[in-house]
């Protein structure tokens, strides 16, 4: 979730790249934008997911969009501290994030398109780091102070401190020569943030039920819904079959190569199959934590048989295959947390047991 | 029995009134029944106390009859659960003995009801519940577990502070006897005909839309549960209308006040501060005519976004009342046992319940029908 990427190595772009002395070929691939890079900023919950309503649009038709990952990142820090501040301190406040987040604030804000506020100022890349340890430093003290005593100052501090290093929101601006406020303009889109849903697999919960899952980016205590992984699997194959991309939610951290790994993600026993109970161990002992978030555009296939996540990154295209990485099958059992999809890609019978109507 | 001690308490409250100097004098409007009022002690337990008297209460309305259950065990059953959440969220949320009364009511639907004779837990002589130095074992086991951050699994961390429960408060019974007749906990709240999904919980808050549920911001809520949103008119019209209809409240709310006193039994929110006050006057606070601060719901906004007021304490309202001046009051059993001019009842004047309130669970058919049907439920 908070991974960073550093401008270093640039890889050649190949349609087809070779893994184990297999060659990976891609079978599907739906529509994405380009490849963006969200560089020095722990921001990939909104450049996966901004990517997935991007694809989102193209599929329903509605034209190539780039929107403003930039200004959920405004929207979101204020609740959080608002979370932070009332908790007392017990929640987390971080730059973390996660897929919900955007739908979530989609709904009650509203969207811009990057060109109205991209957050960069006059920089080249997003570097934000300053600016979150200063978002920090401001709530420290915040959440110890005596109750009652407390002032709002804060709320101003979190927001001339954004403004400083991102720049100031806008509340109007104008696009393709229309005037739009966000709200008229997520209108606009025609996307409906109720279409969107999250699950996950995990046996600590009984599965078929919704429940808060405990990782400390889910600061909105937002609910996934519950499934065994062969489910969670097959709920990922119908989308891309039906042609639905993916939000993806897992694990990048144990392999230090991920970042350089030629874009190729698998795990160290590929030729066993992932249990539920492999996926619960490494998850209870904190192995597999939701430290990254992606999109996952299509499938691929290698020629000893092993299917490929087709996942679109957010660390520029000079990363992993033009800034998309393969992911094994097996690979996406152990290491995905949480995914997000349409509704309408989850199976009839799958549906029916998760008691969603449509 | 109960009822006995409570009106003498009472007459002697009256008798005692009548030759002292000024005092308030209170007439009970109405007063539901309830189960003799219990000593959390030292023990911050007061979201299990005041669950447990809130549904002996239920089984009283119900005609099922009175019964003392055992409040320790929800606290067993909670307790692990807490130290779980903890180390998975990586200790970010409240690790703490407290709670909330949706604790008690998700308990009771997974393991049941248990009699106090059945499983006491354990006291000491000195101080009857004490769990200060079972609770810092307890937050020390958690933290070491999410300090390993690679751990032996949450089996054994439950089964650490298993251990450490069996030390202080003592391990249930599997089975237990009720009237000749045996039943395990879960067969327990079966025979009670009691169903812990009636139950929600309230508040009424400008920071979220109305009619709808939101995750409450106070870190005793480390299940990060739902409370129904009502607008300030209808949420305190809720309250009215379940007391009238026969049903108790639970409550959850500020009990760190200057104008909350345990011994007068009163719960005020005087207009002047202390420090503003003579000698005088901050004497006579709970015996004369107190002038309050008015309530509306923008100073119960504002008290909560300064955390003036914020979840501390769990009680359980049971009645109304008013005082000579014709003041109104809401009867509040409290869990801090007897002592006290009012025997351990708490009487909140209805601008500290307007004001210090921060929610309330009540039986879903308390609600009145439009309110209810606003809520979806």
């Amino acid at each position: 979730m908070k991974k960073l990427f550093i401008l270093s190595a640039t890889f050649f772009f190949c349609i087809t790249v070779f893994a184990q002395k297999e060659k990976i070929t891609i079978m599907k691939e739906l529509k994405a934008t380009s490849v963006k890079n969200q560089a020095m900023s722990s921001t990939c919950w909104s450049f996966a997911t901004i990517s997935f309503l991007e694809s989102e649009l193209l599929r329903l038709g509605k034209g190539e969009y780039d929107l403003s990952e930039m200004f959920y990142v405004r929207k979101a820090y204020p609740i959080k501290a608002y979370n932070y501040y009332h908790f007392q301190g017990n929640s987390n406040f971080g730059a973390g994030g996660q897929a919900h987040d955007i739908t979530k604030l989609f709904r009650e804000y509203g969207a811009m398109p990057e060109s109205a506020y991209s957050g960069l100022l006059n920089n080249k890349y997003h570097n934000q780091m300053e600016m979150d340890e200063a978002l920090v430093n401001i709530m420290a003290p915040v959440v110890k102070k005596t109750p009652g005593a407390a002032d709002e100052k804060w709320k101003y501090s979190l927001d001339s401190t954004m403004d400083l290093h991102m720049g100031p929101l806008p509340t109007k601006f104008s696009y393709d020569g229309k005037e739009y406020t966000p709200q008229s303009f997520a209108a606009s889109l025609g996307l409906n943030a109720d279409d969107y849903v999250e699950l996950t697999s995990y046996s600590h919960h009984p599965f078929y039920t919704q429940f808060v899952l405990e990782v400390p980016d889910n600061w909105m205590f937002d609910k996934y819904y519950n499934l065994p992984a062969d489910e969670l699997m097959r709920v990922m194959e119908n989308s891309i079959d039906k042609g639905y991309t993916i939000c993806w939610d897992g694990d990048v951290s144990d392999q230090e190569s991920f970042a350089d790994n030629g874009g190729i993600a698998v795990i160290d026993n590929e030729k066993n199959k992932v249990t539920q109970e492999d996926r619960q161990k490494a998850f209870d002992n904190f192995n597999v934590t939701d430290d990254h978030l992606m999109h996952i555009t299509g499938m691929a296939a290698s020629t000893d048989g092993t299917k490929y996540y087709l996942t679109k990154n957010s660390w520029g295209d000079k990363k992993g295959n033009s800034g998309y990485w393969f992911m094994s099958e097996n690979y996406v059992r152990l290491k995905t947390i949480a995914i997000m999809v349409h509704k309408d890609v989850i199976p009839g019978d799958i549906k029916a047991k998760l008691g969603i109507d449509r | 029995m109960s009822l006995i001690r409570r009106h003498l308490f009472f007459i002697s409250f009256l008798l005692f009134s009548i030759n002292a100097i000024p005092q308030r004098v209170f007439h009970h409007d109405i007063l539901l029944k309830y189960t003799p009022v219990k000593d959390q002690s030292n023990s911050s337990t007061c979201w299990s106390f005041a669950t447990t008297s809130f549904v002996e209460s239920e089984l009283l309305r119900t005609g099922k009859g009175e019964f003392d259950l055992s409040e320790m065990f929800f606290v067993w059953h909670i307790y692990p659960q807490k130290a779980e959440n903890y180390v998975r969220w990586h200790g970010n949320v409240f690790l703490t003995p407290g709670g909330q009364p949706h604790d008690v009511m998700k308990a009771i639907k997974d393991h049941g009801l248990i009699t106090q004779q059945a499983y006491r837990g354990k006291t000491n002589y000195a101080y009857g519940y004490d769990h200060s130095e079972m609770d810092t074992l307890i937050n020390k086991e958690a933290r070491m577990s999410l300090e390993q951050d690679n751990i032996s699994g949450f089996e054994m961390l439950k089964e650490k502070i298993f251990q450490i429960l069996i030390t202080y408060i003592g391990e249930p019974p599997a089975s237990f006897e009720y009237e000749n007749k045996k039943y395990n906990s879960l067969e327990f709240s079966e025979y009670l005909n009691f169903h812990a999904e009636d139950y929600i919980e309230l508040t009424s808050y400008t920071h979220h839309a109305f009619y709808k549920a939101f995750i409450l911001e106070t870190r005793y809520n480390w299940s990060h549960d739902l409370y129904h949103n009502l607008p300030y008119k209808e949420f305190f019209e809720t309250i009215d209308q379940a007391l009238k209809k026969g049903f108790t409240v639970l409550w959850n709310g500020d009990v760190s006040e200057t104008g909350f006193s345990f011994d007068y039994g009163m719960a005020l929110v005087p207009e002047k501060n202390p420090e503003d006050k003579t000698a005088l006057e901050q004497k006579n606070t709970f015996l004369t005519e107190e002038k309050e601060i008015i309530p509306t719901p923008e100073v119960r906004q504002q008290t909560f976004e300064s955390l003036e007021s914020k979840v501390d304490h769990v009680m359980h309202i049971v009645g109304t009342a008013h005082d000579q001046d014709e003041k109104k009051y809401y009867i509040v059993k409290n869990s801090w046992g007897i002592n006290g001019r009012t025997g351990g009842l708490i009487y909140m004047s209805d601008a500290y319940l307007k004001l210090k309130t921060i929610s309330v669970m009540v039986h879903k058919d308390a609600i009145p029908k439009n309110i209810l049907n606003k809520l979806q439920l």
